[in-house]
């Protein structure tokens, strides 16, 4: 066992390593820098730029340096803890980041709780009751949610949302919540923004979540060890509960290792149109002013959950089926 | 006739590279100034556990493993036997990092006499030892997992009834 974590840990260390690598290189593979663009854009207004303050900037965030040492410096940072400062915002990264990530975190969480609390009862359903009626409509609501594209559902529902129940569009709380602390009322405020974007954001991961769960299922269910079971008289709930559904389970095991990320960075699209206060939008101004630190601390972070997560979901799935094990056969 | 087997440093290096490496990853951040803080401190986890790896690499690449028709012997600082008669437990395990289930390596794990083995599959004979060690288990009349069974399939070593592996 510890050939195997130490082969393991080795493998994520150097994925890490290489990534962020390729991250901070591709950030700056554009022509220009931050301050390029920012002595563009005063330029542009008709503004004087101070040759010393752009000296100053430079020397401050390191941008007369080469690019190696610049990494160097950024990555001895981010493994105690100090991801850089943000150019853009002129603050360290943490705080940019802030609020918008523990917003995020509660948006995307109950994203994925609605994934799966919608998925799952559908999927077995429509695997237990193959063409029928049920499963056809079902079948029919899951495309539908799949093919449409998640920012005009987004649109519609704010529409609903505002028309219907007075929700104010944009935003995780009312206006008049923002930056104020947490309250009950503000909660109240949170849960009831987040419907729209956890519905708008969730259909199509539902939706393709059904059609892997039933796909799975009916692989299981035709199985001669389920013919077997049910022909000894196995109560069919039982038979449906001991097997066949665990081991259909194993794609929302193994999906973990993608939604980590995802809890992190998911629909920025969505973000964008519907105003959400998450860190979807913060990296995308990230990634297109070159704010090198802060994009470059975002992404790996984004690729450290994706290796913790795959490494949790191989262990759960070697907890969850007996056929997979990380001490197992050779084929 | 005795037979002695080890882990050669071929097979071995390539063990004593991840550990070398890893160990190096985890370990710069501390040397070159950085506080043990945050992330700092699971590399410092993590550079512990490379250095036990390393070390039991070591630990095998001198281990010497003598079989006989009565025992199963281990010499790394002290010398251990299981005879043959006294086995209790065998498993086979492999391992694998690859989600494909390629690229691994086997374990096999003998108990008995107070004392438990683990040999893996890059000491020399490796198929030659498992054959040996599941006509003892056979002789013992050992209850083998599933698992066990389908990885001595996998080597080709038969188990018929008379109770000699083949």
């Amino acid at each position: 066992m510890l050939n195997y974590f130490a082969r393991r840990i080795l493998t994520m260390l150097l994925t890490l390593l290489v990534v962020s690598a390729l991250v901070f290189v591709i950030i700056q593979l554009p022509e220009g820098d931050y301050l390029t663009s920012y002595i563009a854009e005063l330029e542009s207004q008709g503004e004087a730029v101070d040759p010393q303050k752009i000296a100053y900037l430079k020397e401050e965030f390191g941008l007369d340096k080469p690019i190696w040492l610049q990494y160097l410096s950024w990555i001895g940072g981010v493994v105690q803890g100090d991801f850089g400062r943000s150019i853009e915002f002129d603050l360290p990264v943490t705080d940019v980041i802030g609020e918008v990530f523990l917003f995020s975190l509660i948006l995307n969480f109950s994203i994925i709780v609605f994934i799966y609390i919608v998925a799952f009862p559908i999927g077995v359903y429509s695997a237990t009751h193959q063409y029928s009626w049920g499963d056809h409509g079902l079948t029919f609501v899951g495309f539908i949610g799949l093919a449409t594209p998640n920012f005009l559902l987004a649109l519609i529902l704010m529409f609903l949302a505002r028309k219907y129940f007075g929700t104010s569009i944009g935003g995780l709380v009312d206006p008049s919540f923002e930056n104020q602390p947490w309250t009950f009322d503000k909660i109240l405020s949170l849960l009831e923004h987040l419907i729209v974007p956890v519905v708008v954001i969730g259909t199509s991961g539902t939706a393709g979540m059904i059609r892997r769960l039933r796909a799975n299922l009916l692989d299981e269910l035709h199985k001669q060890y389920v013919v077997t079971a049910r022909a000894k008289g196995l109560p069919e709930g039982k038979l449906l509960l001991k097997y066949p559904l665990r081991m259909a389970l194993n794609p929302f095991i193994a999906d973990i290792g993608n939604l980590l990320p995802q809890v992190i960075s998911g629909a920025v699209i969505v973000a964008v149109i519907m105003d959400l206060p998450t860190t979807g939008p913060v990296i995308l101004d990230a990634l297109r002013s070159q704010d090198m630190f802060l994009a470059g601390s975002f992404l790996l972070f984004v690729s450290l959950l994706t290796v913790v997560g795959m490494f949790i979901s191989d262990l759960l799935l070697a907890v969850l089926d007996p056929r997979i094990r990380l001490e197992g056969t050779r084929e | 006739m005795i037979t002695k087997h080890g882990y050669s440093l071929v097979n071995l290096r390539a063990d004593y590279f991840r550990a070398f490496v890893g160990f190096i990853i985890c370990f710069s951040p501390y040397v070159f100034g950085a506080e043990a803080v945050g992330g700092v401190l699971i590399l410092l986890g993590c550079a512990a556990l490379f250095v036990i790896y390393g070390l039991r690499t070591s630990f095998r690449h001198i281990a010497r493993i003598e079989l006989d028709e009565h025992n199963i012997a281990m010499k790394i600082i002290r010398y251990r036997a299981i005879p043959w008669n006294k086995l209790s437990e065998l498993s086979l395990s492999y391992f694998t990092t690859w989600r494909s289930g390629g690229d691994g390596w086997m374990q096999l794990r003998l108990k008995g006499a107070g004392h438990t083995f683990r040999l893996e599959s890059n000491l020399s004979d490796f198929e030659q030892i498992v054959r040996r060690a599941v006509s003892a288990a056979i002789m013992n009349k050992l209850e083998l997992s599933s698992t066990t069974l389908r990885n001595i399939d996998a080597l080709n070593i038969r188990i018929p009834e008379n109770g000699q592996a083949a």
